[in-house]
Formats: structure tokens, C-alpha cells, sequence
């Protein structure tokens, strides 16, 4: 990296924390701290949803589930929309009525002090762990490709985090979050443009949109109901709406960002923002990603990308060389097939198919080697796609601006994470349980010292991440393993008002119980199931057993939303 | 205080003139419906 690229990364990551420091300064109680005195407009919860909710790994990655699977993934984005107009209509009025700082302290006002307690602790669990891995998913790739010390990088976007939101809290997060999406707008744009010139003469937008489709990437819906298939319009739908209900609606690193704002009004618009945005800026993301792979048919691209994770000679193996030349010898054969039947020398395309395929085996085959070679090896090489092109093809001082895209999404989404995780534990633990006082500058204190708190943790899982193998599909696997139950005791609380407390905790229990044994299942290969359908079965599963269960406890339910239930 | 003013006028203006949230609901709603139907157009376009 030349000096000019150090100048723009670091010059744009101190500028936004100081610039978040500065601004939120004179924040002295805890409203200010926790929800940053409902002072923020439109824009900036709009941006700050969607920050939170793409961390650095979505930039990294989608771009490259789009090299390799085409634009299908789009599809998950579906529900999204629809839930931000429930959660408009039924979930954040309540919010609002009951003036929270927490989404979980309106179940001890609907249920009880174990409902909300219960629930709270299932998001710290998910969260806590969530939160650590935001930080070493990105830092992994960046240490990989710049040969930067990992425990140092995981320490900087750490540590960076930490810096602004303890000092600024949730009004930090906004507003920092706000300049952080335009650094990553402005680094996808920048990307796209230097994508689209690396092509040939010959080979523009168009053409490369045609070219992408002749291959397979550009079947982006897919309406077969096949349940093996992840991605296709119903799952998107249907998965997608519940998968969006329970992250928006009750997850609090959403929910905090959508309760700082000045009015109702304001909140709603910045969902309705979100909901508009979304799926655009996704397949903006996807088409960058589809468009590097129209590049790659032009200009050779490394038979795998993340060779440099693995400490395998590759190039004193036998094999992995025949492999090579086998693979150099094909990308050339088919770069002369494509580039004669762009010209209209050639209508043969389904050469240029057949070729591409034969690379894809070849890839795969070249894989399997290096795993045999090195048990360490991880095969999924696409997260290193979209950063490998960035340092191929991008100018100098253009690489430090999209290494600072990436920075400022790890840390728009870490910090998200870091101020709910803080506010969380204040109020539904530390305030609930220990703290009886009304000594606002101690609670700001015990929440500043929390935020810290949780950064290091974070840190921590960080940097022992590494010991564990597919940690990323891990975490997800967490989240989705406790989001189904979260979500049914939301829709029992806002849907069913005659559900009571004791059949609701009972019900979310076993709900919780039944998704540890459905996964336990899965684990040791009794059943087969996609783990994007435990939030459905979680949130089914509650609110049909805790119906159940009210018919069998027959004590009234609290119906209290006037009930003033901030301590 | 100012951003406090600012809340104040703010929920002035919408009591007087309050948005049409039903129009927004809808909005997005056929929003997605023509991103979907756009989506299939061009995959029925490349697909096999």
C-alpha cells in the first residue's frame, strides 16, 4: 500500500471518530447517552439502520456470492420491505407510547419481570458473541491479503469503536454511522466505475450485463418451491419477513437506533427509508460483484483467491502446477472465445459455457488438493474475491478509500452492537436488579464503563476466533438458534393480548428447548435442515404453544400499555 | 433547546397536517411488487 492510501484510510477513520467525539460531547444523563435525546431526524436513523445493519463482511462477501453464484441472494431481501410496515404499524407505536429505551422493557409491562428478564439475556447471549466476530471476520481477510498483524487490526477497529461510543453513546453511533454510509457509498460507487474499466474495448455495461446472463448470473428469482434450494422467492418472502420482524423489531441494536428519533413520525420515515433502499443498494452490491466476474473473463483471475491464508508451497506441488497450467490454458482458450463472439466473429457461446465450467471444476479440483495438503485450508474462498480486484485494479489512494469502506462498515455495525449490548444490560439488568437510586451521573458511569465492558469482550472473542472453524456460520447459526423465540414472545405481546405471562414463558422456553434438539439433530446428521428456518420455527412454535398453554392457565393477562414502567 | 424547539414544531406540524401513511404503506409495498417483477423479467430473459 502506497503512502498516499495510508493518508486516506486513516485520515477518513480519525475525522469520523473525532467527528462523532466532538459532536456528542455534552452528553451528561442517560437519556442523552442511551438514546440520544430523541434529537435525530429521517435521514440520519434511516442511514444509521442500514449501517448497522451491513457490517463490513457484507461488502466483502456479497460481492463475491455474487462471482459466484450469480444474483440470487437478492431474493432473502424480499420480506424486508413488508416488515418495516408491521413494524411501523404495530411495533414502534407501542415503543414510543410507552417511552422505552429498551424493546425488552415493554414485556415486563405486557408480561412480567421474567419475561423480560429471559428474553434480554437471550439477546445479550447472541449479540455478545455476534459483536466479536463483526470484528474478526474483516479483519481476518484484511490481515490475509495486506499481511497485517491480525491481533493488531482486530485491536484498531476494536478500539476506534470503543473510543466514540463510550464518549458519545447512541447519538455517536447515529451520527457517525451517517458519514460512515457515505464512505461506503462512495467506495462501492468508486469500485463500480474502475470494475466497468477494466474491461476490453468493446465491452461495456451492456455487454457485460449480456455476458453475466449467457452465464448463469443473472437469474436472479427463483420460484421453484424446492425446500433444498436456500434462495428463492418464497423463502425470501416468508423467511425473510420473519428473519426482518425479529432483527428490526426486537433486536435492540435496531431498535435503539429507530428509538432515538425526534417523533414518531421521523422513526417511521426512516424505516420506510430502509424498506425503500435496501433491496436497491443489495443488488447495486450483487451487480458489482457480477460485474468483477465479467472482468475476470477478461483478465485472468487467481485460480483461488485466499492462497496467502495458507502456508502450502504451491508452487513446488506437482499436482497444484498441472492443475495451474491446465486452468491458465483453459481461461485462454475461453478469453479468445468470448472476446471473437463479442466481436460477432463467433455466435458460438456455448463454448465460452463449457469452458467456464471446465475452470470451475478445475478450481474446485485445485481446492480439494490444497485441503489435502493443509487440513487448515478454508476452501470458501469468496469473501477475498471483491478485495483482491480492489488491490489489482484500483489506483493509489483509491485502495486507502476502500479499505476505509471497509473499516467504517466493521465499525458502524460493531458500535450498533456494543451501545445495545450496554444498554441492555443497564437497563434490564443493572437498573431492574442492583441499582435503586435516581444517581443519573453514577448510572451514565456503570453504562459508559458497560460499553467498555462489552468492546473488550468483543475484542476478546475476537482475537480467539481463530481457534474455531467456520465462525461466521457459526454465529449465524447463534443468532437464528435464539431470534425464532425473541420474536415469538414479541408476536404474542403485540397479537395476542389475552396471553398471559406464565404461558408465555413456558411457551418461549420450550420453543428454545425444541431449536437446541432440532439443531442437535441436525449436528449429528439425523435430519437436514437449512438453519435460515429455525427463526420461523422459534417464532411459530411460541406463540402456537403459548396459546395452547393460556387455555390451560386461566389467570387474566396484564393489559397495562399505560402502565409507567421505567424504574 | 433548539433541538427540543424542533421537536416541539415537528409534532405541531403533524397534528396539524398528519402524513398519509397509508399512501406510504402502499407505496412500498408496489415498490417491491414491480423490483420483484423486474427481477423475473430479466431472469426469464437468461434463463435456460
Amino acid at each position: 500500500m502506497s503512502w498516499i492510501d495510508w493518508v486516506i484510510l486513516i485520515g477518513t477513520l480519525l475525522a469520523i471518530v473525532l467527528y462523532g467525539s466532538w459532536k456528542t460531547r455534552k452528553n451528561n444523563n442517560l437519556e442523552g447517552y442511551l438514546k440520544g435525546n430523541n434529537s435525530e431526524n429521517w435521514m440520519t436513523i434511516g442511514l444509521s439502520i442500514m449501517a448497522t445493519q451491513a457490517s463490513a463482511i457484507t461488502f466483502l462477501s456479497t460481492p463475491g456470492q455474487a462471482y459466484e453464484s450469480g444474483m440470487g441472494f437478492i431474493q432473502i431481501y424480499f420480506g424486508l420491505p413488508l416488515a418495516m410496515i408491521i413494524i411501523s404499524v404495530f411495533f414502534l407505536p407501542i415503543y414510543y407510547k410507552l417511552k422505552v429505551y429498551t424493546a425488552y422493557e415493554y414485556l415486563e409491562g405486557r408480561f412480567d419481570v421474567r419475561v423480560r428478564s429471559f428474553t434480554a439475556f437471550l439477546f445479550l447471549m447472541s449479540r455478545g458473541l455476534a459483536a466479536g466476530i463483526t470484528i474478526f471476520a474483516p479483519s481476518i481477510i484484511l490481515s490475509t491479503l495486506l499481511g497485517w498483524d491480525l491481533n493488531l487490526t482486530c485491536f484498531v477497529i476494536g478500539g476506534l469503536v470503543i473510543v466514540y461510543t463510550v464518549s458519545g453513546g447512541s447519538r455517536a453511533v447515529s451520527l457517525t454511522q451517517k458519514w460512515q454510509m457515505a464512505v461506503i457509498m462512495a467506495g462501492m460507487f468508486v469500485a463500480f466505475y474502475y470494475v466497468l474499466d477494466s474491461f476490453p474495448e468493446g465491452v461495456g455495461f451492456t455487454e457485460g450485463i449480456d455476458i453475466a446472463g449467457r452465464l448463469g448470473k443473472m437469474e436472479i428469482v427463483d420460484t421453484s418451491i424446492d425446500p433444498t434450494n436456500r434462495y428463492t422467492i418464497w423463502s425470501g418472502l416468508i423467511g425473510g419477513l420473519f428473519l426482518s420482524l425479529s432483527y428490526f423489531g426486537t433486536d435492540q441494536s435496531q431498535v435503539q437506533r429507530y428509538l432515538g428519533g425526534k417523533s414518531l413520525k421521523a422513526s417511521r420515515m426512516g424505516l420506510m427509508f430502509n424498506g425503500l433502499m435496501k433491496i436497491p443498494m443489495q443488488f447495486f452490491i450483487l451487480l458489482v460483484g457480477v460485474m468483477v466476474f465479467v472482468s475476470f473473463q477478461f483478465n485472468k483471475p487467481p485460480i483461488i483467491f485466499n492462497s496467502s491464508s495458507t502456508t502450502v508451497n504451491t508452487q513446488q506441488n506437482e499436482k497444484l502446477l498441472e492443475i495451474e497450467a491446465e486452468y491458465d490454458q483453459v481461461f485462454q482458450l475461453k478469453e479468445e472465445a468470448l472476446t471473437s463472439w463479442n466481436a460477432g466473429e463467433s455466435d458460438n457461446f456455448e463454448l465460452v459455457q463449457g469452458l467456464q465450467k471446465n475452470q470451475d471444476v478445475l478450481r474446485e479440483e485445485y481446492k480439494a488438493v490444497m485441503f489435502d495438503l493443509d487440513d487448515s485450508y478454508n476452501s470458501e474462498d469468496h469473501d477475498y474475491i471483491f478485495l483482491t480486484f480492489v488491490l489489482n485494479f484500483l489506483p493509489k489512494g483509491l485502495i486507502g478509500l476502500l479499505l476505509a469502506m471497509i473499516f467504517s462498515a466493521a465499525m458502524s455495525s460493531t458500535a450498533g452492537e456494543l451501545n445495545a449490548l450496554a444498554s441492555t444490560t443497564t437497563i434490564d439488568f443493572y437498573k431492574k436488579f442492583f441499582s435503586k437510586s435516581d444517581d443519573e451521573k453514577k448510572d451514565l458511569r456503570v453504562s459508559k464503563l458497560l460499553t467498555v465492558g462489552w468492546g473488550l469482550l468483543a475484542i476478546m472473542v475476537a482475537l480467539t476466533a481463530g481457534l474455531f472453524d467456520n465462525l461466521i456460520e457459526l454465529v449465524n447459526i447463534l443468532g437464528s438458534l435464539f431470534y425464532g423465540t425473541i420474536l415469538g414472545v414479541f408476536l404474542l405481546a403485540f397479537f395476542f393480548k389475552w396471553v398471559n405471562a406464565k404461558a408465555t414463558l413456558f411457551a418461549a422456553i420450550s420453543a428454545q428447548l425444541t431449536i437446541f434438539f432440532i439443531h442437535f439433530l441436525y449436528v449429528y446428521k439425523f435430519i437436514d435442515i437449512s438453519y435460515l428456518l429455525y427463526t420461523f420455527i422459534g417464532g411459530i412454535m411460541v406463540v402456537v404453544v403459548g396459546i395452547i398453554l393460556q387455555v390451560f392457565f386461566k389467570d387474566a393477562p396484564k393489559d397495562n400499555l399505560n402502565t409507567e414502567i421505567i424504574d | 433547546m433548539k433541538e427540543q424547539q424542533e421537536i416541539i414544531d415537528s409534532e405541531i406540524v403533524e397534528k396539524e397536517k398528519p402524513t398519509n401513511w397509508k399512501a406510504w404503506y402502499w407505496g412500498l409495498a408496489i415498490f417491491l411488487a414491480i423490483q420483484i417483477i423486474l427481477f423475473v423479467l430479466i431472469s426469464n430473459s437468461y434463463g435456460e
